[in-house]
This record gives C-alpha cells, sequence and structure tokens, in this order.
C-alpha cells in the first residue's frame, strides 16, 4: 500500500501538465482587475500622526479662543458699568509697598480730577504721595476708567483681601480696590488721605509682589492692563469695584527647556517578509545596552494652561551585536621517516598530510543608531506657586538617522548596518513617533524651573531597507531631566 | 545574456522580491518556472480542462496578491501549492462535492505486481486518477499526493476523518483494479 503510494507520488508529485497558451495573458488581465487592497489610509502611520496633530491643535485653539473670549467679555463688562470720569493726568509718583517685600515702584500716576474735590491719598509705606480727586457725583471707578484710557495708570494701595492676596507664581495678580469709605488711610505707615464726604476713594490695597519682581515696574506692564484686565467683582449700585484680577502675565510666555533622557530603549522588528531563521538569528545576535536623549526645546503659552513645545533633540541607541566569524585554517604536516633496509641503503619517506581546521570566532560589535528629531509637543499645565504639573502629548518626526556597527543581511552574512556602505541593511528614514509624558516643574529661581519628565514614544513607523524584506522600529521610555527658562519681557514699555 | 536567461537564471530570493515589487518579468517567471507543476495539480482536481485553467489562473492571481504575506518558513514551493491546492478545492466545493461510497467489490487492498508500475506512464496514472469518482479523487490527490493527513482532509471538506479514511482506502482499491484492467489489456 505505502509502495503503490510512493509510486503514485513520486511520478505525479512533480509532474507537468502543458499550460495552455495565452493562460500568462488572462492571469495579467485579472491580476490587474483584483489588486491587493492598498492598507487602509486611516491605518497609515503618518495619516495617524496628521490626525493626533489637528486634533492636538484643534483643541488647543479652541481652548486659547474661548479663555480669550471670556477676558474680552469680562473686560467689556466693567468698561461698561464703569461711570465716566473726566480725567487727568498727574505726573504724580507713588511708592507701593507690600506686605512682605519693600518694593518700590516709580509710578506716573494718573489720576482723575474733578474741580470741586481734592483728595489726596497717600499710597504705599514709603513718603511718595499721590494726590486724587473724584468727582463726587461719579465716585466709584476712576481707576479702571483711567486704566483703561491712559496708558499710564496708578493703582492704590491698602489691604488686600485674603482670598485676592497674591499667591500664584503665574502671577494671577490681583488689585482689589475698596471704595466704601471717603477717608481712609492707607497702608499701615501713613499716609494722608483727604476726606471727601461723598466721594468714595477706590483703593488698590495691594499689588502682587510678584508683580513687581517679574515685571519689574509697573507702569511697564499698563499696556497689558488695559488689554487683560478682568473685572472678578463690580458692584454697580455702590459704584465699587471690589476685585481686578490683573493679568496672567505667564500667558504668551516663552520658555527655553534644555533636558537630556536616559532611555530605555525596546525594538520592534516587523517579521512580516522575514524568515523565522533570520529573526531568531537577530533575537540571540542583537541585544540593546541603552541610549539617550538630548535636546533643546521652545515652548510658548498660548494661555494660563496650553502650551505648544517644538525643538531639536538627539538620541543615541547602542546596541550590541555578537557574531560568529567563520574562520578555515589549513595545516600541513610533513612528516619524514628515515630508516635502513637489509640492504644497509637508507630510505626516506615523507609523508605529508593537510588538516583544515574550521572554527569561528565569537564577535562584539557595538552598533549606533543616531537619530536627529524634531519634537511636536502640546502641553496641559497646573499647578501653584512652587510645583507645576503638566501633561504633554504630541509626535517626534526623526529627520535623519545615522547607523554605525554591523547586522545579518538576507543570507545571515554579515553586512554594515547603514545603506550608505556597500550591501547596507538600514536606510536613513523619516520616521514619526507618538509621544507622551508628564512633567514635574519646580520653582528653583528667578525665570528658572527645573524639571522631571518622564515620558514613553512609540515608533509609528519603520527604519528598513526597501530592498530588504523586514522593518524595525524603536519605542522608548525614559526620564527628562532639564531646565526650564522664562525668557523675560523685555519689550513691555 | 539575454533577458529570458537572466530571468530564468532568479534565485528564489530574487524572484519573491520581484514578484513583491510587482515587476512584470519577474511575475512571468515565476509563472513559466512553476505554471507546469500547477497545472497539473488542477487537471488532477477539475472535471475537464477548462476548469483546471480557471483554477489555475486563479491560484497564480492570489499567489502574486499575496506573496508579501509569505513569511520564508517552509518551502516557497509549497506554499505556492497550497494556495493552489485552496483554489482547487473552493472550485470543488462550489459543485458539492459527493462523498458517496461506491458498491461494490472487495474492501482489500488488490496487491499489484511491482513490474506493472514501471509500464505507466504519467500520462497514464493522470488518466487513471482523473477517472476516479469526485470524492475517492479529491482525497486520493490531498492524502497520497499532497501529504495531507486525514484529520486535515476532514477539515479542508468539512467531513469526518474517518469519512476520508473510507474514501481513500476505496480510492486506492479502485486505481489499482483500473491498472490490472490495464495490464491485461495489454497483455
Amino acid at each position: 500500500m505505502k509502495e503503490f503510494d510512493k509510486y503514485i507520488k513520486d511520478n505525479l508529485y512533480n509532474y507537468e501538465s502543458p499550460v495552455p497558451e495565452g493562460l500568462w495573458d488572462r492571469i495579467v488581465a485579472d491580476k490587474d482587475k483584483k489588486k491587493p487592497t492598498p492598507i487602509p489610509f486611516w491605518k497609515n502611520g503618518y495619516f495617524q500622526s496628521a490626525i493626533i496633530a489637528v486634533i492636538a491643535f484643534a483643541i488647543l485653539g479652541a481652548a486659547n479662543w474661548y479663555t480669550n473670549r471670556n477676558t474680552n467679555t469680562s473686560a467689556s463688562t466693567t468698561q461698561k458699568e464703569t461711570p465716566l470720569v473726566k480725567t487727568t493726568s498727574l505726573d504724580n509718583t507713588a511708592s507701593i509697598s507690600t506686605k512682605n517685600t519693600n518694593v518700590t515702584a516709580t509710578i506716573p500716576a494718573t489720576l482723575t480730577k474733578q474741580e470741586e474735590n481734592k483728595t489726596v491719598a497717600s499710597l504705599g509705606f514709603s513718603a511718595a504721595t499721590t494726590k486724587k480727586s473724584y468727582d463726587k457725583k461719579n465716585v466709584g471707578s476712576p481707576i479702571d476708567q483711567s486704566i483703561a484710557k491712559f496708558s499710564k495708570t496708578l493703582v492704590h494701595t491698602g489691604n488686600i483681601p485674603t482670598e485676592l492676596a497674591p499667591s500664584s507664581k503665574t502671577e494671577s495678580n490681583a488689585i482689589a480696590i475698596n471704595s466704601t469709605v471717603a477717608e481712609k488711610h492707607i497702608g499701615n505707615n501713613n499716609s494722608e488721605t483727604s476726606n471727601t464726604d461723598n466721594s468714595q476713594i477706590n483703593q488698590v490695597n495691594e499689588i502682587d509682589n510678584h508683580y513687581f519682581e517679574r515685571g519689574s515696574i509697573l507702569t511697564k506692564t499698563t499696556s497689558l492692563l488695559t488689554n487683560k484686565l478682568v473685572s472678578k467683582t463690580l458692584t454697580d449700585s455702590k459704584k465699587t469695584i471690589t476685585a481686578i484680577h490683573l493679568p496672567n502675565t505667564s500667558a504668551k510666555n516663552w520658555f527655553v527647556e534644555l533636558y537630556a533622557s536616559p532611555d530605555y530603549d525596546i525594538k520592534k522588528v516587523n517579521t512580516s517578509g522575514a524568515n523565522s531563521l533570520y529573526t531568531q538569528a537577530l533575537d540571540t545576535a542583537q541585544k540593546l545596552s541603552g541610549g539617550f536623549t538630548v535636546g533643546v526645546r521652545i515652548s510658548k503659552n498660548l494661555n494660563n494652561h496650553f502650551s505648544l513645545k517644538s525643538g531639536i533633540q538627539f538620541k543615541e541607541i547602542t546596541e550590541r551585536f555578537r557574531y560568529k566569524q567563520f574562520e578555515s585554517k589549513s595545516l600541513t604536516v610533513v612528516t619524514e621517516r628515515s630508516y635502513v633496509n637489509n640492504d644497509g641503503a637508507t630510505i626516506s619517506n615523507k609523508d605529508t598530510t593537510t588538516y583544515v581546521q574550521t572554527g569561528y570566532r565569537l564577535m562584539t560589535s557595538f552598533n549606533i543608531y543616531k537619530q536627529i528629531e524634531i519634537p511636536v509637543i502640546a502641553s496641559y499645565q497646573i499647578g501653584s506657586n512652587k510645583w507645576h504639573f503638566s501633561a504633554n502629548g504630541g509626535i517626534i518626526a526623526n529627520i535623519a538617522s545615522f547607523y554605525e556597527g554591523k547586522t545579518f543581511d538576507n543570507s545571515l552574512n554579515i553586512a554594515p548596518l547603514s545603506t550608505t556602505q556597500q550591501n547596507g541593511v538600514l536606510k536613513s528614514t523619516v520616521n514619526l513617533s507618538a509621544y507622551a509624558g508628564v512633567s514635574f516643574l519646580y520653582d528653583i529661581g528667578k525665570n528658572f524651573d527645573a524639571f522631571a519628565e518622564p515620558y514613553c514614544k512609540y515608533g509609528l513607523s519603520n527604519s528598513s531597507n526597501a530592498s530588504f524584506s523586514f522593518g524595525q522600529r524603536f519605542n522608548s521610555i525614559g526620564l527628562n531631566l532639564g531646565i526650564r527658562y522664562k525668557i523675560p519681557h523685555t519689550s513691555i514699555k | 545574456m539575454s533577458i529570458v536567461k537572466q530571468l530564468y537564471l532568479l534565485s528564489e530570493h530574487e524572484l519573491i522580491k520581484g514578484c513583491i515589487e510587482q515587476n512584470p518579468h519577474t511575475q512571468r517567471a515565476l509563472f513559466e518556472r512553476y505554471a507546469g507543476k500547477f497545472m497539473s495539480v488542477c487537471v488532477r482536481y477539475a472535471l475537464d480542462t477548462m476548469e483546471a485553467e480557471d483554477m489555475l489562473q486563479e491560484g497564480f492571481v492570489r499567489i502574486f496578491n499575496n506573496l508579501h504575506q509569505f513569511k520564508h518558513e517552509g518551502s516557497f514551493e509549497g506554499w505556492m501549492r497550497r494556495i493552489v491546492v485552496n483554489v482547487c478545492l473552493k472550485y470543488i466545493q462550489k459543485r458539492k462535492l459527493p462523498f458517496k461510497d461506491i458498491e461494490g467489490g472487495s474492501t482489500q487492498d488488490i496487491q499489484v505486481a511491482p513490474y506493472i508500475y514501471g509500464s505507466l506512464s504519467e500520462d497514464d496514472l493522470m488518466k487513471l486518477i482523473s477517472q476516479l469518482p469526485d470524492g475517492y479523487r479529491i482525497v486520493f490527490n490531498l492524502n497520497v499526493i499532497e501529504g495531507y493527513s486525514h484529520e486535515e482532509i476532514g477539515v479542508m471538506l468539512g467531513i469526518e476523518a474517518s469519512t476520508s479514511r473510507s474514501q481513500l482506502v476505496k480510492a486506492r482499491r479502485m486505481l489499482q483494479n483500473q491498472i490490472i484492467k490495464l495490464e491485461k489489456i495489454a497483455v
């Protein structure tokens, strides 16, 4: 039975029947009709990255627009409810102190003035005074008016409500204005306060200490004030503005971030076109031995929470590659024997033997993958004075790669890693990676923050030689450690 | 060296690579190299030559379209042959393959003298196999020539493994009977 089966198989397995004429043409026509379905575009890594980026930008844009819209609405409300006051500018100066720090700012003050009343308010703890007069009828919020109308504005000092005390490094500064008294001493030290029976003086209780530190002098921020004032509470009946938030000066800020990270990299080999023997050999021979990333990013705050970051970074991955280098050595042994025969003659006999010894050397090569990358990252930040926390997400485009080292080619022979060399395997391609991380920032001094940013990076596309039947990508986990520097506002006048 | 000769000398790897890249010359070379073998496969399963041509045509189209999925595990020819056989089975299943026993005759294997084997050509064997009933022929082809187990055949054809075994036994017996008849005619 088995003989019969074997006989049939031996004869028919490789038997070739005549192929009809024209069959190839039919196949070509049919093949063109049934071309393989291309990979859906939504499964394409570049497309996915683009979608992520578009969504991120859309969210950031919407958030920015929403925030600005609210700000404008508040500001306009304040304007409407503020009675018009005739104002004149006085080039008085005022020294303003805060509770903790004597920071003196020279403020060319713009004050409203009416004919009937002359109120002089001495501001702050120092000697400088400011004279102010308010219209009896139009008492209320001349400050707001003056701030809105003039580029140089004085704000009063006084006691600041607790909830409005400057607390945030993010500079959510506040000016609290009490306007219920007609005559009041302002500040602790002194101050001459003029008295007006029917008038109410808006007093600015306190201005964020930090604001002065960062913004240097108040007068230089008036343009921001004009644009960004937000009224927290406005009591129209009493013509009282209880609080005005100064703009968050962190919005629109620019930062420079310098960072470095030790990386743990995971190489993923795409085996769709590679045989198992090849991938097994690669797995055995290669082992990633660490990497790092260094870079610099520019960060731009879009508003109090959202920011965009981009820059350039350099990434290097080292890989140990062990392989066997087979060698053959020939050894020729000549053995000469001499002996004397019965006739007394000496006979020499040479015996030549050649040995071929085949063995291998275990070689170790360190492969280096260098990549230059452009990160584009969106960030959402929250936090308090000292500590900040942000969630980051985006894409990293690998714009150039450089490879050094060796690997296996298709035939498991040793070949250079880079296609810049003959028979090289990997070519430099533009790859995209998805990036996600969280940052912990700590204020370490004026304009400086230290940050730690654990992150993960997921490769979306392969780097490989197009003529080679496999591809590979790297996924990374790392910890960016760095310094963030806030670029000062030098252009504010 | 002419391009035809160059194509003829292409290694299996080069053929695969060229076909994945949709190189028409390489695809033609692949077809030329394997069409004869696969045509014989199709002829053994098909009802007639026309159906065999259709099977072969669809088989090659599938091969070209799925070549990028070949994982270099095992023989390339074996991979292609499996595709062709699957196409043949698809055609057969459209016909609702009957696995009926043909009545009559002994279930015992018939001993065929070894010398008779030598007197039969491949064409004779092909003809004898093509004369087997559908069910017998398919199981015989799958088991004896392609090397599938009865369990695999059962899965492929949607039948019990025991059915496959019995079909094979009867196919073999019928084929041996045919061979003996041929011998008698020859004598």
